[in-house]
């Protein structure tokens, strides 16, 4: 898989990881994204779905109400906000088990929601501010992990 | 399938079961889809958001050649807000709205997902509240839906021998995505009259009403 970054990153450079990232992981795959709002979770499944072949990213929305944007891509991609889900059952009831079997990629934002529903292994990607010195607010943190 | 897709662009609503959905079609392919809550009440669910969610189904141009929308019975706030936009969008792009019966949809996506047999004719359930159920029988062929029964409001349990497609414990899931299964019931209805089937008074009206019955409502 993709090296994760070495250092801070600006939007451009989480745009061109996140680009990077949808071209090179394998196939199937689920990708949880954590981190606070407006940690830049929305702008990087963009990247990733523009990587992975989504013929106009901007239509990788933050989706509010929206609990699963599936958009056309090679093998399918679909978009997963739990933010406003209460549990697993919720998830459950909303189709996500048609979810991970018609998309090869899989993107899922605030999967704290359901961590048990994850396939594993999945990737983890926590975006964050970064810790002092740098106090540069458009900067973001990216800690990558594959769990299994 | 029963003839040919529906071509150009096609977009499909339902907001009969829990969520709305919606789906794009592409000459008879799906092409994009959303899951969508549906809230209650003004300014807490789906209604207000629905717009930017059809948007992005949309993608493109925006350009369309008709519009599906899941005539009911089920949730009144579901059907109002994907009705009331499948109905404005169809007027405003001036193409056809057609409607599906919801619990169809919801047969189809069973047949589909291999919970009920692609062939032959299954009992559709959705919760109708106050202990009662919306009932449909549809009959299926190789997945397809080609016939549906009048949709009658019964208790439980329901008079069946066949398989079943929702119930308390697993219910009934609508989505616009398996509209292409049930265009042999689609039927396309005149702008100006149609309306849902919501099968029942909304459930504050019927609160509202039972309060002034009991002398405890608001003017009583």
């Amino acid at each position: 898989m993709l090296a994760p970054p070495t250092g801070p990153l600006d939007e451009s450079a989480l745009a061109a990881w996140g680009r990077a990232l949808g071209a090179a992981l394998p196939r199937p795959a689920v990708v949880a994204l954590s981190g606070p709002l407006g940690a830049g979770k929305t702008t990087l499944a963009r990247a990733i779905a523009t990587g992975a072949g989504v013929p106009d990213a901007r239509d990788v929305t933050s989706p509010t109400y929206a609990i699963v944007h599936e958009h056309a891509a090679p093998g399918g991609l679909a978009h997963v906000d739990l933010y406003r889900l209460a549990d697993a059952g919720a998830v459950l009831a909303a189709g996500w088990d048609g979810v991970l079997e018609r998309n090869a990629l899989v993107l899922v934002e605030w999967p704290e929601r359901a961590e048990a529903l994850l396939p594993r292994p999945y990737v983890q990607i926590r975006l964050d501010y970064p810790a002092p010195p740098v106090a540069d607010p458009t900067l973001r943190c990216l800690f990558v992990e594959v769990r299994r | 399938m029963t003839g040919p897709a529906w071509p150009g662009r096609t977009l499909a609503l339902d907001g009969a079961g829990a969520h709305i959905t919606v789906a794009r079609f592409d000459d008879g392919q799906l092409a994009a889809a959303a899951v969508a809550e549906r809230g209650q009440g003004p300014g807490a669910g789906a209604a207000e958001a629905l717009p930017a969610i059809v948007r992005s189904v949309l993608g493109g141009d925006g350009r369309l050649d008709r519009v599906i929308v899941g005539a009911g019975p089920g949730s009144f706030t579901g059907l109002r807000a994907a009705g009331a936009l499948a109905k404005g969008m169809a007027h405003a792009l001036d193409v056809p709205l057609l409607e599906v019966p919801s619990l169809a949809l919801a047969a189809a996506g069973a047949a589909m997902r291999g919970e009920v047999p692609p062939t032959g004719r299954v009992l559709v359930l959705l919760d109708a509240l106050r202990g009662e159920w919306f009932r449909q029988e549809v009959a299926l062929v190789d997945g397809d839906v080609v016939e549906v029964s009048a949709v009658r409001r019964v208790g439980w349990p329901p008079e069946w021998a066949g398989p079943v497609v929702g119930g308390p414990e697993a219910p009934a899931r609508p989505e616009a995505r398996h509209a292409e299964r049930c265009r042999a019931v689609a039927r396309e209805v005149a702008l100006r009259e149609w309306a849902p089937d919501y099968g029942r008074q909304a459930e504050a009206e019927v609160q509202w009403l039972a309060r002034q019955a009991a002398g405890t409502g608001a003017g009583a």
